[in-house]
């Protein structure tokens, strides 16, 4: 056996071919590339094991199908082949040199859409500079139809019909040549449209690319200081979908362009202390969006001028011709921070920080609507300003302090305050809902949620030998919310003190218990328990503030938006975020060597929550999910592993139709279930001489979830009137992958992959989103609609589909290692 | 915006250029980083020091110890680099052995399983946190993993070139080791891209401590979404009281069964806080049970034909009320423009 190598000083390191050396001299003019093959004599495995290895990859993959499900994120959302690559490249100094030059450079998926690129240099100990750049893709769908023109622009119009009918089955003005139409089916019906709408429709691809360019650089000034700074720039660019209401419960489902950037700064100043460290620090980041409003034309617009009354009435219930949408504005972050923590003696230590962020956005306002302001009798057809001028003033503190009084005992103290002032004004605004003649104009305020928060806890935990530790912990969560700039109208009717917020505030208070033991070196495990309980004072829990069986939040006549526009929640309704809650949760894991050459690993999460208060909204949830984990090394070069997580989640819920009275009660039971199994094995040095290596696994999940619904639902329970079951939605999905590396010499290896990858799923939900088919009983279900449903009368059809696939991905690479 | 980038990118020029000119020193002074004084004489002793180990751990070892010069931690050009015994400890009783033993008397410190007990976690991460306690770590003491005996090498393989925890392809399998529900929820049909490697759990979370719930990277839930989510932050003109408040009520960022990463499926997932107006009507979606609607999908082709609700279908609540994360159009406070 060898067992002495000479640990000499050398100068330089790396044989780097020429080409990649000029390469990284043009790219990173900083960079001092040592002298290549300098390398005193030593050991060759000593030197593979102490040298970086770069590597170059290259190679071809291809995919038997197209899938926006399957290649989300992945990049293989087209059937085809591409070519693909990849680079891991490393160098600099010798590790015994005088030389802390390091540098890398890494790509992946170069010939995807996902490609990902980054270098790094620095001398270590002194300073080091990152850039990198990346690609995300979302592929959201591509089974999505619009008839709309000017895709990926923020002007969406729709096609010319001719004289064949129009959008919903009545003659459209908007559309040339229809005058003559003679179609008189019923107006505003997407059930309606004709033939000659239909054939407008075309597949559009939904998803969203976002390119990420970053650059960033630590410089250790001195022993004492190091200074931070970073630009990261977001491009993101896309279409999704996005629903647009038009005139009274229409909707068209519109591709939204997306074209925003975003980019953040980030520079911090840390200073090392004799027992602690102090940073200063200072975060930005810039959204801006390219399209502030998106137009669309008016599928449900049947003619008509748009005539206002003092009552907001028009001589057309379908006008106007155009909408528009606001999307998101411009805004900016600002955040000044000071963080530290300090060794104050043995026993104890602190740590705490202190932050203060501006956040604000001054998009111009669109106008109310698309053809002109309210009508003038009401004397508030303006207005009441041309942006927002909005403000958000945040200011943070958190503080820990740790005191281990003894080796076995440590005490844990928390401490964090938040304050969010929102000190954007808050102001009346009169409207016609959603571009809609026909209606009486909406009054609302706009509300200003502001809030305080402050968390503690304390936590004990002590070591009571023989491997065993007890932890004890309380919580206490508490958040006060108002409105700020709010200036309350005088009341109308009897309705009970105006609060811009349901709960004013919300307090939680939460025991844990944990025990831990190591028995020994082979078996561990952990059980702990948590009961919380959520109060909250305000509207959200009350069952007495009520008009007629019906909860007032604000004055009824001059609504305070947006929770408690027209009708608000009925007499005994909490929504579930902030009505008064009991929550228990157990956790235990399980970790077993059970031989040299296997381990097991169990876990469970059971959480149940009760909401004591609330008759109406959730009333009680729970969720378990137990998981068993077992690996097997079968020799030093095959391993085994296999698992399975089961889930289980309820939560059930009530609600009633006719507050006023609180008659038709409704409930439902909604379940959620899920089991992930997978296996894989990894065998390495196979074959002759050893030279291939190869790893598999399949992982497969099926979950579905079932929706039970009731009626005539009484306060002590279900009755068993039951209006059953929804179509249950459902997802499966099997992956197996396989990977073998042949390891042709040191230097040179191929690989090939290969993915077998299914899905199966079935939403209800998509039926409303097809083409009206069929209207008679008895007939038959038509290619493109697999519900054999007509659609949505009121909601434009974009004949979306489950996604499902059934696809191969095969990949071969050839990589050269040096 | 541009100056802003041309002066970061001269602060960024300054650094390395002023770095590139190595200072002569004799020594390094305090408040000097002692790798500019002579770092070929440190990496020397340094490397002397460790082969105290490396005479005995050398390549033939079948845990691979010399990687660890591939590493940072392998750098003995900066002084700042540990040797062997700065985390294993000067073990002089393991060094000099004992007569009669098959085995050695263990190190001071042991971090892996093996030949010998491992050490207590507290004595593990002091090691580290010896020299790594700020920046990012400054929380770590009294976090949810140091309270819960997690060790740095639970996750750190600090031997290897490439340590999978600080890669964000392999990342995740290292923290699916302990949180298997994530693993199963990661595998759902709406979730962020970590299978494929292009978010990593490190992105949202911090695992060495954070001030915020979960060990999210920043102070909120909130503010660590709006990192990537930016469009979402505002302030709107209408604000939607729990969005603005915790991105986590409606949504699980680890997957869900129902897209986009869902907690319920709509209309449900707004009648927990909506039970009014035509949210009310759905009666918790009879009209869709109740009707032929569910036989049609069921398939049942001699079902009539009904029409359900339009917040029952499709997109649901969202036909319509698609900007639930607020709106900043003046007539929008019912989140529709």
């Amino acid at each position: 056996m060898k067992r002495k190598q000479t640990l000499s000083v050398q100068r330089a390191h790396g044989t780097l071919p020429l080409a990649l050396r000029i390469l990284l001299g043009l790219t990173l003019p900083v960079v001092s590339l040592a002298p290549m093959g300098a390398m005193a004599a030593e050991d060759p495995t000593v030197e593979e094991l102490t040298t970086p290895r770069s590597t170059v990859e290259v190679g071809v993959g291809s995919v038997s199908d197209s899938s926006a499900a399957f290649g989300q994120y992945n990049g293989l959302n087209k059937k085809g082949t591409k070519g693909n690559g990849g680079f891991d490249l490393r160098g600099g100094g010798r590790y015994d040199s005088g030389d802390a030059t390091r540098w890398s450079a890494t790509g992946t998926n170069l010939g995807l859409d996902t490609r990902e690129m980054r270098v790094e240099y620095g001398v270590q100990g002194q300073f080091r500079i990152t850039a990198g750049y990346n690609e995300i893709v979302n592929n959201k769908s591509d089974s999505y139809q619009t008839p709309y023109l000017g895709i990926g622009t923020n002007v969406l119009t729709l096609p010319t019909l001719g004289n064949t009918g129009g959008w919903n089955g009545t003659p459209n003005p908007a559309v040339p040549q229809q005058s003559s139409n003679a179609n008189t089916t019923a107006a505003n019906n997407m059930q309606r449209m004709s033939d000659a709408a239909k054939a407008t429709f075309r597949e559009v691809d939904l998803g969203v690319q976002r390119k990420v360019y970053d650059l960033s650089a630590v410089n250790l000034v001195d022993a004492q200081w190091t200074v931070n700074a970073g630009v990261r720039r977001e491009e993101k660019t896309g279409l999704k979908a996005l629903g647009a209401p038009i005139v009274g419960s229409k909707s068209v489902i519109l591709p939204q362009p997306i074209n925003t950037e975003t980019n953040q700064f980030n520079l911090s100043l840390n200073r090392k202390l004799d027992k602690g460290f102090v940073e200063f620090g200072y975060n930005g980041s810039l959204f801006r969006d390219k399209y502030s409003s998106l137009t669309f034309d008016n599928a449900f617009y049947t003619g008509g001028a748009a005539i206002l009354t003092s009552a907001g009435a028009s001589t057309s219930t379908s006008a106007p011709a155009v909408g528009a949408m606001a999307l998101e504005p411009n805004n900016q972050f600002h955040q000044f921070s000071v963080n530290g923590a300090q060794v104050v003696s043995p026993t104890l230590r602190w740590s705490g920080g202190l932050s203060y962020s501006r956040n604000s956005q001054n998009q111009a306002y669109l106008p109310y609507n698309t053809y002109g302001s309210i009508d003038a009798t009401k004397g508030n057809g303006a207005l009441p300003a041309s942006s927002f001028n909005g403000l958000v003033e945040t200011t943070s503190l958190n503080f820990r302090a740790i005191n281990k009084p003894r080796e076995d005992l440590q005490f844990t103290y928390n401490l964090k305050y938040d304050d969010r002032e929102n000190r954007s004004p808050s102001l009346l605004y009169n409207y016609l809902d959603v571009d809609k003649f026909g209606a009486t104009n909406t009054s609302h305020y706009n509300t200003p949620y502001s809030r305080r928060t402050l968390v503690m806890n304390f936590d004990g935990d002590y070591k009571l030998g023989n491997g065993r530790s007890v932890k004890a912990g309380v919580d206490y969560h508490d958040v006060e919310r108002w409105c700020n700039n709010m200036t309350a109208p005088a009341f109308t009717g009897s309705a009970p003190a105006m609060d811009c917020n349901e709960a004013s505030a919300t307090r939680n208070t939460t025991f844990r218990l944990e025990h831990r033991q190591r028995v020994d070196e082979d078996l561990q495990h952990r059980v702990s328990v948590q009961f919380s309980e959520r109060r909250s004072t305000g509207s959200v829990n009350t069952t007495g503030a009520t008009i007629a069986g019906t909860k007032y939040y604000a004055n009824v006549g001059t609504y305070y938006s947006p929770y408690q526009y027209a009708q608000p929640n009925p007499g005994g309704f909490g929504s579930y975020n902030m009505a008064n809650r009991n929550r228990s949760k157990l956790r235990g894991a399980l970790d077993w060597q059970l031989s040299d050459a296997a381990s097991l690993t169990a876990t469970l999460d059971y959480n149940a929550d009760e909401y004591p208060t609330s008759t109406f909204g959730v009333r009680g949830a729970n969720s378990i999910a137990p998981s068993l984990d077992l690996a097997v090394t079968a020799s030093e070069d095959v391993s085994f592993n296999g698992f399975v997580t089961l889930e289980k989640n309820l939560s059930q819920m009530a609600g009633v139709q006719t507050a006023s009275t609180l008659t038709n009660r409704w409930a439902v039971d909604l379940y959620d279930y899920a089991v992930t199994s997978g296996v894989g094995a990894k065998a390495r040095n196979l074959g002759p001489g050893g030279k291939l290596d190869v790893d598999s696994n399949v992982v497969v999940v099926r979950s579905q979830s079932p929706m039970e619904l009731f009626g005539t639902y009484t306060a002590s329970g279900k009755t068993p009137t039951e209006y059953g079951a929804l179509p249950t939605p459902y997802v499966q999905t099997l992956q197996f992958r396989f990977n073998g590396r042949y390891n042709i010499d040191k230097s040179q290896a191929l690989r090939a992959t290969y993915m077998y990858a299914r899905l199966r799923s079935s939403d209800y939900a998509y039926a409303g989103m097809q083409f009206y088919a069929n209207s008679a009983a008895g007939s038959s279900p038509t290619a493109n609609n697999s519900y054999n449903y007509p659609g949505l009368t009121g909601v434009m059809p974009t004949n979306e589909t489950a996604p499902n696939y059934n696809l191969h991905a095969v990949g071969v690479y050839y990589s050269y290692s040096f | 915006m541009k100056r802003i980038l041309q002066a970061l990118g001269a602060l960024l020029l300054a650094a390395s250029v002023w770095h590139a000119s190595p200072v002569a020193a004799a020594e390094p002074a305090k408040n000097t980083l002692p790798t500019l004084a002579a770092p070929s004489d440190h990496a020397a002793k340094a490397l002397k020091r460790d082969a105290v180990c490396t005479k005995c751990h050398d390549e033939t070892e079948a845990a691979p110890v010399l990687s660890i010069y591939q590493t940072r931690h392998g750098v003995r050009a900066d002084e700042r680099t540990p040797q062997c015994q700065s985390c294993h400890g000067d073990s002089d009783k393991h060094v000099k052995g004992s007569t009669g033993e098959k085995l050695r008397p263990p190190t001071d410190v042991t971090f892996k399983k093996g030949a010998y007990p491992v050490s207590n976690a507290h004595t593990q991460n002091g090691q580290c946190t010896s020299c790594h306690a700020d920046g990012k770590r400054h929380l770590w003491e009294g976090s949810q993993h140091q309270t819960r005996d997690v060790t740095c090498s639970n996750c750190h393989k600090v031997h290897v070139a490439r340590d999978k925890v600080m890669n964000k392809l392999t990342q995740a399998e290292i923290c699916f080791t302990c949180h298997k529900e994530q693993r199963a929820q990661v595998h759902r049909i709406s979730s962020h891209p970590i299978m494929a490697g292009k978010v990593a759990c490190s992105d949202c979370h911090n695992p060495h401590g954070s001030s915020g719930p979960k060990l999210v990277s920043k102070g909120s839930v909130n503010e660590t979404c709006y990192t990537c989510h930016a469009e979402k932050r505002g302030p709107f003109l209408w604000e939607h009281s729990p969005v603005q408040e915790d991105c986590a009520t409606c949504h699980n960022p680890h997957g869900s069964n129902t897209a986009p990463m869902l907690k319920a499926r709509a209309p449900f997932l707004c009648q927990q806080c909506h039970d009014a107006d035509h949210g009310s009507t759905l009666r918790g979606g009879q009209q869709l049970a109740g009707t032929n609607f569910a036989a049609r999908v069921a398939g049942d082709a001699n079902a009539a034909i009904t029409s359900a609700a339009a917040q029952g279908n499709a997109r649901m609540c969202m036909n319509c009320h698609s900007q639930v994360h607020g709106s900043n159009h003046p007539a929008g406070s019912k989140f529709n423009r």
